[in-house]
């Protein structure tokens, strides 16, 4: 197996440059697609005449893999009711935003539960809705940021799990965003969609 | 685009995986859904994927963002699991673009 350093050289395709161009291997921090985090230190194919990365040797594939692992780790997961994953994407759409920004959106909200900003205890109300009801088939992955923490913040104040949490999080989307019943959190979260 | 066909990319790629020719492309950030990056399969399943995959298994066609870059794709039903699997040939490398299910 051939093993790359830190300036060599090479060919790769680049979408900027939109065709076959002169490469050179360099350290860079790699995000993830989900916005949950990034690879440190990674070596990378990055193209030598627009510095858009193109790709990594196999060589770097296990801190790549370490990175999404770690991520993962840090993630808020549960199986849900169909339908409560179907609210989080419509409150995307109703954002003008991609379903990508659902774990920003959940995330938003475990914030300001965590922090008091939205009063925790109605989370055990909302869980009460008819809506969020039923058999728990979809799986739902909430990652980045501090939602985790936040996340056990929110189920030390109210004695539910995760999935719960979750739940009654949507039945606040849902009549927040999906509704429109809170300006407030609709224009706050309209402009990080703008932002991000 | 000049088109190497399914007998001759099977070897090709096989030939990259054995010898660490491989790279994976970014656009432009870390795609968390490829399973390979999600450690949810190895490189080494990948390539019983693609060993034991059969002509109607494959399908060929021009890159979409690059013409003249023929992309190799197969998919395919194994071990009860659904592979999709995309990759191209920079001389003497093998890219592979995605290992989805």
């Amino acid at each position: 197996m051939k093993i790359y350093k830190e300036g060599d050289t090479g060919k790769a395709l680049c979408e900027t440059c939109e065709g076959l161009v002169d490469t050179i291997y360099q350290v860079r921090d790699l995000p993830l697609s989900d916005g949950s985090g990034e690879a440190k230190d990674v070596l990378a194919i990055v193209c030598s005449s627009c510095d858009t990365v193109c790709g990594i040797p196999h060589q770097s594939l296990p801190l790549v893999q370490k990175a999404v692992s770690e991520s993962k780790r840090q993630a808020v997961e549960s199986r849900v009711p169909v339908q409560v994953d179907d609210i989080l994407n419509v409150a995307c759409q109703k954002l003008a935003a991609l379903p990508d920004f659902r774990s920003s959106l959940v995330r938003y909200y475990a914030k300001k539960l965590a922090t008091g900003a939205f009063p925790v205890e109605q989370l055990k109300t909302l869980l009460g809705d008819d809506v969020v009801t039923g058999r728990s088939i979809r799986r739902v992955s909430v990652k980045g940021g501090t939602v985790r923490s936040d996340f056990e913040v929110i189920k030390a104040a109210t004695h539910l799990s995760s999935t719960d949490c979750l739940k009654a999080i949507t039945v606040k989307i849902k009549d927040d965003i999906v509704d429109g019943h809170n300006e407030q959190a609709l224009n706050e979260l309209q402009t990080i969609v703008a932002i991000s | 685009m000049d088109v190497l066909g399914f007998k001759k990319a099977k070897r090709m790629v096989l030939e990259c995986i054995d010898n660490g020719a491989i790279n994976h492309e970014m656009r432009p950030d870390i795609d968390v859904k490829n399973l390979l990056f999600a450690e949810e399969v190895t490189i080494q399943e990948v390539r019983e994927v693609i060993l034991r995959a059969r002509g109607n298994d494959y399908e060929n066609g021009e890159h979409h963002k690059f013409p003249g870059v023929e992309v190799h794709k197969i998919k395919t039903n194994s071990q009860g699991r659904d592979w999709y699997i995309k990759w191209y040939f920079i001389d003497p490398d093998t890219w592979f673009i995605s290992v989805h299910e």
